[in-house]
């Protein structure tokens, strides 16, 4: 009989990167630097056919396959991909400074410094100690795929960012346009190289603060790393609400209202009598009742 | 009958603690003499003269059961003609149902089904549709298993027995009987080692496991098992077995190799929203198992798709909406698709699957057994266990407000196919069989298909090779065959009981209604009454309820003699707990319109038949014997109340500790008819045994607390006689 492991269920949300919360209604627009706002080109659908059954009540099976996975080597010297140079942008305003991670249409994405667990769109420069920063995005692609970078680099006094390198890979559409998968390793994966999960926030980014509107507004990326290894089983969840995935994809649906909320979930296990885990994603849509308006408490009164 | 000295005695102990001591409230039992088994004067069960030693019911439970059966031998367990007959489908997993594939030398396939209503094994040709032969037996069978040779092997449940028997040349001719074992009570399912060597049994009332050696049929190995174990599977290396039970979220596995009895726990448990959920209705097990090899000739299924190793947005396998309860039983699919598992998705192996289902009993103040407001308090899932690591792999459920009607909250019988990489279960209540994708965690959200067959599934074989599953339906007496591949088509064929087996209509309305799922009058959160009463006890569950914490009642074997009902005693018949039960879980009852119903469920609750008997694991008659003596004596005072281990059909206050404050609460002197296999005990279920309860300080209910540990085994004893 082999030893326990020691696996685990994650039952919600873990490891969310996320830039904030709040119930503000998206601008889905990403403005130029000086203010103009380009044209945005709209997703397609590629759930199309997973949401008509989704509509209907079921919850839809999606299994999917580890070979099938890419990896995203974190050491890769020098990156696959030349880093680009407008993704990160300092800013001072106000008196403080900071880098923020600049996002183009419908990309999500996050950034932290000297591997802190809380991630944002921005790093503070003010920190007295220069700090490795990391950053990471997801670009939706109009086919359903999407594209996972990561980078690395040093953040400097002035907030320059030096010595970036950037990993890039074609992240797996598990649910179209929804969830993704990649595997992250330091070097060639190893069979307990955890999966990674990707997928937009589950709630809707805050308003940015910056009147140029660098950044999608609602830009949080929520990343679920489920370790994997014989005996050993792991499943998380999301709920999105409609409204916050039509901003995201610059498309509205049957899925758009707020009282809309689509389901997706990844179950990843393998027992010790199977060589390879088995994965498997959820996706489903579910009606939430719309909560009645309150009481009114105002009196009336009559002359 | 109840005393007013004992009364008495009881105020003045109430009055004493009412003064805030902290002395020990102790529990009594007032051990019945042997010269004084009165029962209450309007109980039908009235027996023995003040000076019998015992009352023949109960000295003929502890003398064992004097007609017992020879145990069998090689001469007489083994096949007479060796080569007639059909043999197990390819790809069996060597589990027992209440129905078994053969396979005949023709080609015809044979189905021998465990026919519990009409008291026989009955063959059924499932490609031709017509009852082959019908085999009678002398008692109910539970469930049937066809070993390697051939050998059909069947449960008697109310006889504590195992039958073996061997198929004639013709499958038109009944079985000949080989031999008979005798097992502890109840015994109700079977399986069968890799090697064949081994049959395994599984008895419920007697909490037991009985290892088999296949060629004699000799006992090898009993062990003891938790409460209500049913289902059983071997380990692929025929080293363990593992056993699901109705009550609590468990697995046991007992090791067959091992010379002492080692039965070790799997915890099923999960929870939501990091809340931990209680779990029941474990009947069903299925393991995963290798796809056979179809024969050439045989056109393929199922497509096999790959998944292509681009961006391009993968072909998911959608699932068909939920058919309705009561489609009718050769129905279609609508919407379905085929599953079109990918050749690159690796399939499961070594898993076993255990349908149940997790219950959320409620929190202080709920409305009724559980926060029926709130949403299903029980709700379908599947535990999956990594058979080699024995340990749970599914740990958690999602959340989902969605209040369906038609859940599989009675599962009864599980297969896996592997051609699918599908679990089908079967799920009385809604008469549906569902197939459910068998590589996830969360197995019941990702229902692919569902079909309507016959009242009352309760078994199911898969047929690999001609890619369909059978399917039989005990309440509608029906035998189904389920096309697994793109038709999905259902075909059934009635197989009635005999005359005189067939069931009263009214009789059979009631059960019917007895395990509906989703009827608004019963409950508002689709609960049947087989949810909190499964097979007609109890589900080992406390519930939260207005009147605070209350463990499910037994029903069966329990009602008769024994009003009024409730913990309180507040309802007089049964029909009134009914009346009362319904309301509390939010159904909307079923009033003089629903007559015919309501006569019908009480008729069938009333007739449910307590737990069997056997004379395996006989107790030490002379131990309880001495308990009994303990019983009667006054200064224990159980039978003050407890009139001959019975009901003195009073209402006591009773003191208890609760929170460290002592509450009283008005009790009914409840029935301990059976009281061995109805764990836990106390209103709120806080003691675990019997012993803790009689060693306990926190309640008022007689004196035990100074009785010793031998006096405390003594009436233990005694009282898993009743």
């Amino acid at each position: 009989m082999l030893g326990r492991s020691a696996g685990f269920a994650v039952s919600a949300c873990a490891l969310v990167l996320l830039n904030g919360c709040g119930s503000s209604v998206p601008d889905p627009a990403v403005a130029n630097a000086d203010g103009a706002m380009p044209p945005q080109p709209m997703l397609p659908l590629p759930f199309g056919g997973l949401s008509a059954a989704a509509s209907r009540g079921e919850t839809q099976s999606l299994p999917f396959s580890l070979r099938d996975v890419p990896s995203v080597d974190l050491d890769a010297s020098g990156g696959a991909v030349a880093p680009r140079s407008d993704e990160l942008v300092a800013d001072r305003t106000n008196g403080s400074s900071r880098v923020f991670l600049k996002l183009g249409p419908h990309t999500l994405g996050a950034i932290t410094q000297n591997a802190s667990s809380g991630a944002e769109l921005y790093v503070s420069c003010d920190v007295s100690q220069p700090g490795e920063i990391e950053w990471e995005t997801l670009t939706l692609r109009p086919d359903g795929g999407a594209t996972y970078r990561v980078g690395r680099g040093e953040r400097g006094d002035s907030c320059a960012v030096r010595g970036s390198e950037t990993a890039v890979a074609d992240a797996l559409p598990v649910v179209p346009s929804l969830v993704y998968a990649v595997r992250r390793c330091h070097g060639a994966c190893t069979a307990n190289d955890p999966l990674t999960i990707l997928m937009p926030a589950l709630q809707a980014a805050e308003a940015d603060e910056l009147g140029r509107a660098l950044l999608i507004r609602r830009a949080g990326l929520v990343r679920v790393d489920l370790p994997m290894r014989k005996g050993a089983a792991a499943s998380f969840d999301g709920v999105i609400d409609g409204s916050s995935l039509t901003a995201l994809l610059g498309r509205s649906g049957s899925w758009s209202s707020p009282n809309t909320l689509l389901t997706v979930g990844v179950d990843i296990s393998q027992s010790a009598s199977e060589d390879t885990p088995i994965a498997i994603a959820y996706f489903g849509i579910q009606k939430v009742a719309a909560v009645p308006p309150p009481e009114p408490t105002n009196q009336i009164d009559f002359d | 009958m109840h005393t007013s000295n004992h009364r008495g005695r009881s105020e003045s102990r109430l009055a004493s603690r009412a003064g805030g001591r902290t002395a020990a409230l102790v529990v009594v039992l007032v051990a019945c003499g042997a010269s004084a088994i009165v029962l209450c004067k309007d109980s039908p069960r009235l027996v023995a003269a003040p000076d019998a030693a015992l009352s023949l019911t109960t000295a003929d439970r502890l003398a064992g059961d004097a007609k017992a059966a020879p145990e069998a031998s090689a001469a007489l367990c083994t096949r007479t003609h060796p080569k007639d007959g059909g043999r197990p489908v390819a790809g069996s997993p060597g589990q027992g149902s209440t129905l078994a594939l053969t396979r005949w030398a023709d080609g015809s396939t044979i189905a021998y089904v465990a026919h519990e209503d009409d008291r026989a094994l009955v063959a059924v040709d499932v490609d031709k549709k017509i009852v082959r032969a019908v085999t009678p037996l002398d008692g109910a069978p539970s469930s049937v298993l066809v070993l390697e040779d051939g050998r059909v092997v069947t449960t008697i449940r109310d006889k504590a027995r195992v039958q073996v028997f061997e198929p004639a040349a013709s499958s038109t001719e009944p079985l000949r009987s080989l031999c008979r074992v005798t097992v502890a009570a109840e015994p109700v399912a079977l399986a069968a080692t890799p090697d064949g060597r081994t049959v395994l049994v599984t008895s419920g009332w007697g909490h037991q496991l009985a290892a088999l050696d296949a060629r004699t049929f000799a006992v090898r190995l009993r062990a003891d098992l938790p409460r209500e174990p049913r289902a059983v599977v071997a380990s692929d290396d025929g080293q363990r077995a593992f056993v699901a039970h109705v009550v609590d979220a468990t697995m046991s596995v007992v090791d067959l190799t091992s010379r002492s009895t080692n039965v070790r726990p799997i915890d099923l448990a999960v929870k939501r929203n990091q809340q931990p959920l209680k779990g029941c209705q474990g009947f069903a097990l299925a393991k995963s198992v290798a796809s056979v090899a179809k024969p050439q000739g045989e056109t393929a299924a199922i497509q096999g798709s790959t998944r292509a190793r681009s961006r391009a947005a993968p072909k998911p396998t959608t699932s068909a909406p939920g058919a309705s309860a009561g489609a009718s039983a050769s129905n279609d699919t609508p919407h379905a698709t085929t599953i079109t598992p990918s050749s690159a998705t690796p399939t499961v192996a070594g898993r076993i699957f255990a349908p149940m289902v997790v219950v959320d009993v409620g929190t202080q103040g709920s409305p009724g057994y559980g926060n029926v407001d709130r949403g299903p308090t029980e709700s379908p899932f599947v535990g999956v266990v990594d058979a080699s690591a024995e340990r749970s792999l599914a740990r958690h459920v999602m959340s989902d407000p969605t209040l369906r009607r038609a859940e599989c909250v009675l599962p009864r019988a599980a297969a896996y196919s592997p051609e699918q990489s599908a679990l089908l279960v079967t799920c009385l209540g809604s008469d549906t069989v569902v197939e459910l994708d068998a590589r996830g965690l969360r197995m019941s959200k990702l229902e692919h298909r569902r079909w309507s067959v016959p009242q009352g599934p309760t078994g199911i074989a898969v047929d690999q090779e001609r890619s369909r599953a059978v399917v039989w339906s005990q309440f509608g007496a029906a035998l189904s065959t389920i096309a697994l591949g793109d038709e999905g088509k259902v075909a059934s064929v009635a197989v009635p009981p005999r005359n005189e087996h067939t069931l009263s209509i009214k009789l059979a309305r009631g059960r019917t209604l007895f395990h509906t799922v989703g009827d608004a009058r019963l409950s508002k959160d689709g609960r049947a009454c087989a949810s909190c009463h499964p097979d007609g006890r109890d589900d080992a569950l406390t519930w939260e309820t207005p009147d605070g914490a209350r463990q499910t009642i037994m029903l069966a074997g329990r009602l008769d003699g024994t009003a009024p009902f409730s913990w309180g005693g507040k309802n007089a018949t049964v029909e009134k707990h009914l009346e009362s039960t319904l309301s509390r879980l939010g159904g909307t009852g079923l009033h003089d319109s629903d007559v015919g119903d309501r006569d019908a469920l009480v008729s069938y609750i009333e007739s449910l038949a307590p737990p069997p008997s056997s004379s395996v694991g006989s107790p030490d008659r002379v131990r309880a014997a001495r308990g009994a003596n303990l019983f009667r004596d006054e200064k224990q005072g159980c039978a003050s109340c407890h009139v001959a281990g019975g009901t003195d059909h009073l209402v006591h206050s009773v003191d208890f500790l609760t929170v460290g404050a002592v509450s009283t609460q008005n009790f009914d002197t409840p029935s301990l008819r059976f009281v061995r296999g109805t764990a836990p005990y106390f209103h709120d279920g806080r003691f675990a045994t019997l012993d803790q309860l009689l060693e306990s300080p926190d309640h008022a209910m007689g004196e035990s607390l100074h009785l010793s540990h031998d006096d405390r085994v003594a009436l233990t004893a005694y009282l898993e006689t009743l």
